[in-house]
């Protein structure tokens, strides 16, 4: 099947011109060429060229299509067509330790060369055996000073007067589709188990796979039998499972092309991960990059590639959890079908770690899945999302600053298998896996930390649980006082007596969560008992305060409540799952708290939670109008932290974006000196206001709203749409 | 069929491996015919019969996982082995840690398999009814000559005959419309010098039919 789908590939690309050219065909192969023999039209040395182009640290060779395969391994000698390394080639080797050897290889490849001039009419391989003839590997050794900076990789030929090199001469490409169809007269023929063609069989498939992280640098075999115990009925080799050559060429180099290109690929844990569909779809696209291990810097001095990776990222998981598109996308989405194969390293061979194979649409919506399976309040929306790394990296240990807050984690502690096992799940639609629920309650009992990233994960493996168990009742997001855990109630009742013990007594070394959380996720009757006595005759009291009346009421209230949720029923033991409910109730009830500010409170019409009622009713007013738009998407500014405009929508014409900005407290003047620096950020960026004709990267639209005058709905209509020319 | 047999299987894990990803193994995504025809064979089997398989129902929906095992790495060369019998001495042991690989697998989890199949008499008395009968006692029973396993000894399998009028178990609802599974290891054709043939793989709604070894779409 796999193999099936990546021969398929290789033909979807082949077909499609754009990329026809990015695959070697048969008898080709891509290589690293570094430098250029000129030739006169009489085989005389003109020039050495260097064929380098620009790289980040250091000239990079360039990838040319070339006759035959890669250079064997071995000690034999075995020289290539038209292209090879200098020692071959000139008989030159820098700091060469066996000059003799080195003029072996020139004169067999010389003595291959010559030995085909006869066949191949063509004036341009006269003139390179002229060249070789008269060429001598002393020759070289003037000429060292040349050759020293660009022999790195191999060379080819070319003649001074033509543009084209000597292997893409018309004559010789014929002659060498004329050696590639004669086949090996010992090959044996059969059916082939990808294609179902009979024709000959590969012994061994190559090319080598490369792009697997942590695999053999020389690349690695996906289809390998190098051992006598894989061996069975009596074949060895490649033919213990027959693969047709054409069908075993085209799978190797769709695989080395996927695993090449870093939009379509990603590491993810210790498997690496090629995608690729079955037509063009814009998922093949943005995938990798929202998945990757690789966290792209958003930072303000972060080069600028990271920042619009970062941007990509950013909007390609908006448009996920907002999920809207047009019909046609989405008949489309339905029928193509989507791949994605993870592959980890076992020193020379490859296994497969999994194989999805869907339809874009559920693949969306099993990204989707995720998304809102992760989904818990308290979110800073300016993370990149909760993607696989931060979920994996915060089952290591808590690395915690002096004031308390969690600055990152250890990278150690971190199991490498459990990457594999959540990307499965996430692609596949399964369960995680309950060594991600293990990991995190461990966590919590050692360091106490109740992370965000950490009770996400939690939660979105109780949720896809329940889910997959059929429960139609969800996992709540944020707190439900009626939750029916007892579990989730005791972690509520936790995190109150912590509180009121921090505001009884303020801040202490040792609070009630570090030094037992432990017992009180395990064994509640254990505990809760001697807590809830501490804190009703240590605490409680003290919160009876002049500057803030009630307050202690308040704290008796929300205790009443949950304690009447429990009503005595401590439950003993808890097991896993419950400890997960546990972690759960505690995070909830901790967003609750009086002192959290309620950040995005209300909710539009669409679902998104923004944080003032005119904004819901900005968003409304686009929703009902059909408009797409993106809230707080995060907009890079070079020099600066992110900015946020309340508003994003985007055209097909990037130029044509708008952003809309509300002002609601523009009484306030500490409020609108924020203003002037969020606008001059704006125009820092080539974003200007409709009013002054707008910028070159776009229009920004605002809206002021004071405590005298309101916001006009209509007007505001009218502007947008009139910003947006759609004058409906 | 009427002395066919209708066979349900079950099992945790399940790994019908694909030739071509042996030595780090990954599973087809179904019970192969060979496979099916192996578990058959471990309830009753005499020389006189051969089992072939008609169809074959998948049950529950196609989940995968992965594991990584230790195991050996080379076999005892025969040739030891004569020698060391024609000289009365020799090493023929193997040390694990000499030869040590770690090979991962893509398993599938949790399947559920109704097989149906019928045998061939190939010699001896032409009494069908005799071998289906002692077939049936003994899936009844629950006997087998040795357990029969899904695609690799540990995965063993547990069985169940269907009887002539139950009805059989339905499939999940997941595996509903056609799907393509490309081509699949039908069995090893033991009198052409074990040659491994193929057939193109249908799925409908859960349900494969299985061509016969000597018809034109098996190939190989």
């Amino acid at each position: 099947m796999i193999l099936q789908r990546l021969v398929e590939y290789y033909d979807r690309l082949t077909n499609d011109p754009s990329t026809a050219d990015a695959l070697p065909k048969p008898g080709y192969s891509l290589q690293k060429i570094s430098f250029c023999v000129v030739l006169e039209a009489d085989g005389s040395l003109q020039q050495f060229q260097p064929l380098l182009t620009e790289g980040a640290k250091k000239p990079l060779p360039r990838q040319l299509l070339v006759p035959g395969q890669s250079k064997s391994t071995g000690s034999g000698l075995n020289p290539c067509f038209l292209w090879d390394n200098s020692a071959y080639m000139l008989g030159f080797k820098l700091e060469d330790p066996k000059p003799e050897r080195t003029r072996e290889s020139f004169e067999e490849f010389c003595k291959q060369h010559l030995a085909r001039e006869q066949e191949i009419n063509s004036p341009a391989y006269a003139a390179v055996c002229n060249f070789l003839r008269s060429w001598s590997p002393e020759k070289a050794a003037e000429h060292a000073e040349d050759l020293k900076n660009i022999v790195g990789h191999f060379g080819v030929f070319r003649l001074a007067a033509e543009q084209r090199f000597v292997h893409d001469d018309p004559a010789v490409l014929a002659y060498w589709a004329g050696q590639e169809s004669e086949v090996d007269a010992g090959v044996i023929r059969g059916m082939c188990l990808v294609t179902g063609d009979e024709g000959p069989i590969a012994r061994i498939h190559k090319p080598k796979i490369k792009g697997v992280r942590d695999a053999q640098s020389a690349g690695a075999l996906l289809v390998s039998f190098n051992d006598t115990a894989y061996e069975s009925f009596g074949k060895e080799q490649s033919y213990i499972a027959p693969v047709g050559v054409g069908a075993a060429f085209k799978y190797t180099n769709a695989l080395n092309y996927l695993l090449a290109r870093s939009d379509r690929r990603a590491t993810l844990g210790d498997a690496t991960v090629a995608f690729w569909a079955s037509e063009y779809t814009p998922l093949e696209e943005g995938i990798a990059a929202a998945v990757s291990d690789i966290i792209f810097d958003d930072a303000p001095d972060a080069p600028t590639e990271d920042r619009a990776k970062a941007q990509q990222v950013r909007l390609f998981f908006s448009q996920l959890r907002e999920g809207h598109a047009s019909v046609d996308a989405i008949q489309a989405d339905s029928r193509t079908r989507f791949y994605a194969l993870g592959l980890s390293p076992n020193a020379s061979r490859i296994s497969v770690r999994f194989w999805v194979d869907c339809s874009v649409a559920e693949m969306k919506q099993r990204l989707a899945e995720h998304v809102q399976d992760m989904e818990l309040i308290g979110q800073r929306e300016d993370t990149q999302l909760l993607w696989l790394k931060r979920i994996v990296d915060a089952t290591g240990r808590a690395l915690v600053d002096s004031k308390g807050r969690v600055k990152g984690y250890d990278a150690d502690a971190v199991s490498p298998l459990l990457s594999g096992a959540i990307a499965r799940a996430i692609f596949t639609g399964g369960p995680y896996p309950a060594a991600l629920l293990g990991a995190m309650v461990n966590r919590f009992r050692a360091d106490g930390v109740i992370s965000h990233v950490r009770v996400a994960a939690v939660k979105a493996f109780l949720a896809r649980k329940s889910r997959l168990q059929g429960n139609l009742k969800e996992v709540p997001v944020a707190l439900d006082p009626q939750h029916p855990s007892p579990a989730y109630h005791c972690g509520r009742l936790l995190c109150l007596l912590d509180y009121i013990q921090g505001q009884a007594i303020g801040n202490v070394n040792a609070g009630l969560v570090k030094k037992f959380y432990g017992i009180a996720s395990a064994q509640p009757t254990a505990i809760f008992g001697r807590l809830i006595a501490l804190t009703s005759k240590g605490h409680l009291h003290k919160l009876d305060r002049d500057d803030r009346p009630g307050f202690q009421q308040f704290c008796e209230r929300q205790l009443q409540q949950v304690l009447g949720q429990i009503d005595h029923q401590f439950p003993k033991n808890l097991d896993l799952v419950q400890q997960g409910e546990f972690a759960l109730g505690f995070y909830h009830q901790k967003n609750e708290l009086p002192d959290t500010p309620p950040r995005y409170a209300i909710t539009t019409q669409r679902g998104d939670k923004v944080r003032s009622k005119s904004e819901a009713s900005i968003a409304d007013m686009l929703y009902s109008e059909g408009i797409d738009y993106h809230y707080e998407l995060p907009l890079s500014v070079p020099g600066r932290r992110p900015m946020k405009p309340d508003f994003t929508i985007l055209n097909e014409v990037q130029n044509e974006t708008l952003y809309i900005e509300h002002l609601g407290l523009s009484d306030n003047p500490k409020y609108m000196e924020m203003w002037e620096k969020k606008l001059q950020s704006y125009r820092l960026l080539n974003i200007l206001p409709i009013a002054e004709g707008g910028g070159t990267a776009g229009k920004l639209l605002y809206f002021v709203e004071s405590r005298t005058s309101g916001i006009d709905t209509g007007n505001m209509k009218q502007q947008i749409m009139a910003a947006l020319n759609r004058g409906k | 069929m009427s002395f066919g047999i209708k066979l349900h299987i079950w099992g945790d894990f399940a790994c019908f491996t694909r030739p071509e990803l042996k030595v780090e193994r990954a599973s087809y995504d179904v019970i192969t015919p060979s496979a099916a025809r192996g578990i058959i064979e471990a309830i009753y089997w005499k020389p006189e019969i051969r089992w072939v398989i008609d169809r074959l129902h998948v049950l529950r929906p196609i989940r995968f996982t992965s594991m990584r095992r230790n195991e050996v790495g080379g076999k005892i060369p025969a040739g030891a082995a004569a020698s060391a019998m024609k000289s009365g001495r020799g090493n023929l042991g193997m040390y694990i840690e000499e030869e040590r690989q770690q090979r991962a697998a893509l398993l599938l989890r949790d399947v559920a398999y109704v097989i149906e199949a019928h045998f061939e008499i190939k010699s001896g008395e032409p009494n069908e009814a005799k071998h289906l009968d002692q077939f049936n006692r003994r899936a009844r029973a629950g006997q087998c000559f040795t357990r029969p396993y899904l695609g690799c000894r540990e995965f063993a399998a547990h069985f169940e005959l269907i009887e002539k009028d139950a009805a059989p178990p339905v499939p999940d609802d997941s595996l509903k419309g056609e799907r393509d599974l490309g081509w699949m290891l039908h069995d090893i054709d033991f009198k052409a010098d074990r040659q491994a043939r193929f057939f193109k793989a249908t799925m409908k709604d859960g349900v494969i039919d299985v061509p016969s070894m000597g018809s034109p779409e098996v190939r190989g």
